[in-house]
């Protein structure tokens, strides 16, 4: 059964009212959200000021649970806005997405055991041996349900991940091909990659080798605890941790990034193309993630010193190519383009580069007069609705359709499809949108898409009247 | 760091007492590994 029926059947999600809008892709950023709510960072901080008396083994399971919990439901909500964005490029499997929300909720229970129940608090970081060499505060049990849980998220993740490479290669036949290699070496016929794809290709990069290597000390951990004889060097161990670990929550930055790639040009009416220098910014960034974890390491003296150096160096560099091409980007989007500003593009602004506070943008055309571009992925001709596009899409969609019935245009269709920016240019520029959409779509050549739920909910119109 | 001793070398330039924490998440009494460096003038 495909995550959204399960979802629909169990919660009677209206499909009608949030078209586009993956029920799954929904859950990850609700659950997210549940996690944030815990406040145990708050519990925290006001344990450090002596505000809240707190022992010191509760604060450590505390400090251990809010550790991981945050790094989890980061990487969680990032997947989701991947997902759901890349989605439209290429062929991504429902069942993985579904396998690693499961995987993860899994894995968060174990956890939340190990912790709380079995008095783990060895940190998010679970340095060997620290786990198995509690002093009798925690049972070697507790260790281990703690590194299972953490061993299944990554399972979960990895998964995802892999899944998304696959679809990727499909699409556009390497990893290199989607960061734009071919265009920056000055072939001719290159298919240049669309932002989206290019951030989404970084992540699987680099979080498939961090997963793997967290997986990997995980497993060792788990081995030695099972079997204290068998052994790692700490070194080695606390290395392969931090890179894992570094890679993850870097690479939610750069998952979240696309929705600014994605949105901001529904504001602006104007498509996000990857220029040379973005590419060059992009590959540079995959690099600079990788070879920047050993700054977690510069108290370890030990580490060879031209490890260290290029760590500390590489952490301050490493966002900046992404930090630079995306800021000129987006200024470069809203430069002019009459955009008006209000929470959600704002903040997405903001969230890249500096700016003014807006909401959708008007846009007049000789065939459609004026009319209302929303972000795409609510894509409703004819109302400014943006924040609640983003925040309530089923809102969105039933001031679409009411809006479509007292001005007579009568019709209301997502953009959330296979073609993305293709048929966001064809909804604004012709009153007959869904039409030239579909159009647009299938001279793309991905009308179709082994993601049924996708293709069926984004290209259905809707007639209003 | 288990196996492994972390040497470092540094002069002070002024006296007075220096404190000394440990700087990996060691377990429960982590918080509690403090010492004092006292410099004393020549």
């Amino acid at each position: 059964m495909r995550c959204a029926d399960f979802i629909n059947r169990r919660f009677d999600w209206p499909r009608d009212v949030s078209p586009g809008v993956n029920p799954c892709v929904v859950a990850y950023i609700a659950v997210s959200g549940v996690v944030l709510l815990l406040l145990l960072g708050l519990a925290l901080r006001l344990a450090q000021a002596e505000w809240l008396p707190m022992p010191p083994d509760f604060f450590y399971e505390m400090m251990t649970a809010h550790g991981v919990g945050m790094v989890g439901i980061a990487g969680l909500a990032g997947a989701g806005i991947m997902w759901h964005f890349l989605g439209r490029y290429v062929g991504l499997s429902q069942g993985i997405l579904v396998a690693n929300l499961v995987l993860f909720l899994a894995g968060v229970v174990m956890i939340l055991a190990a912790v709380f129940l079995g008095g783990f608090g060895g940190a998010w970081t679970f340095l060997y041996p620290l786990p198995a060499t509690s002093g009798g505060v925690w049972e070697l049990e507790a260790a281990g349900l703690y590194l299972g849980g953490l061993l299944v998220v990554g399972v979960g993740f990895l998964l995802f991940y892999l899944d998304a490479g696959r679809a990727i290669i499909a699409e556009y036949g390497g990893l290199g091909a989607a960061l734009g290699w071919p265009v920056l070496i000055g072939s001719h016929q290159a298919r240049l990659p669309e932002p989206t794809v290019i951030a989404s290709t970084m992540v699987v990069i680099v979080n498939t080798l961090g997963l793997i290597s967290g997986a990997t000390v995980l497993g060792i951990s788990l081995i030695n605890i099972a079997r204290p004889s068998f052994v790692i060097d700490p070194l080695l161990a606390k290395n392969m941790t931090y890179f894992f670990g570094h890679v993850f929550i870097n690479a939610t930055i750069y998952m979240t990034v696309i929705a600014v790639y994605e949105i901001l040009p529904g504001y602006t009416g104007r498509e996000w193309r990857a220029s040379k220098l973005f590419l060059w910014g992009w590959t540079a960034s995959t690099i600079l993630v990788l070879i920047a974890f050993p700054h977690h390491l510069l108290m370890d003296f030990v580490m060879p010193r031209w490890a260290l150096v290029i760590g500390q160096i590489a952490s301050y560099a490493a966002g900046l190519p992404v930090l630079v091409v995306t800021a000129y980007g987006a200024l470069t989007l809203v430069y002019r383009s009459g955009i008006r500003w209000d929470a959600a593009s704002s903040l997405l602004f903001l969230s890249r580069s500096v700016g003014p506070p807006a909401s959708c943008r008007r846009l007049s055309t000789p065939q459609s007069g004026s009319i209302w571009s929303c972000t795409t992925r609510c894509g409703c001709p004819a109302i400014s609705i943006s924040t609640c596009c983003s925040a309530w899409p089923r809102w969105c969609s039933a001031s679409c359709t009411i809006w479509g019935m007292i001005s007579g245009r009568g019709r209301a269709c997502s953009t959330a499809s296979p073609c993305g920016s293709l048929q966001r240019v064809a909804w604004v520029s012709r009153s007959s949108s869904c039409t030239a959409a579909k159009r647009v779509c299938r001279a793309a050549g991905r009308s179709t898409s082994p993601n049924g739920w996708r293709t069926t909910a984004s290209l259905r119109c809707l007639d209003a009247r | 760091m288990p196996g492994y001793i972390n040497r470092l070398q540094y002069t002070f330039t002024s006296p007075g007492t220096y404190r000394i924490l440990c700087l990996e998440y060691c377990g429960l009494v982590h918080h509690q590994l403090i010492s004092d460096l006292i410099v004393k003038p020549n």
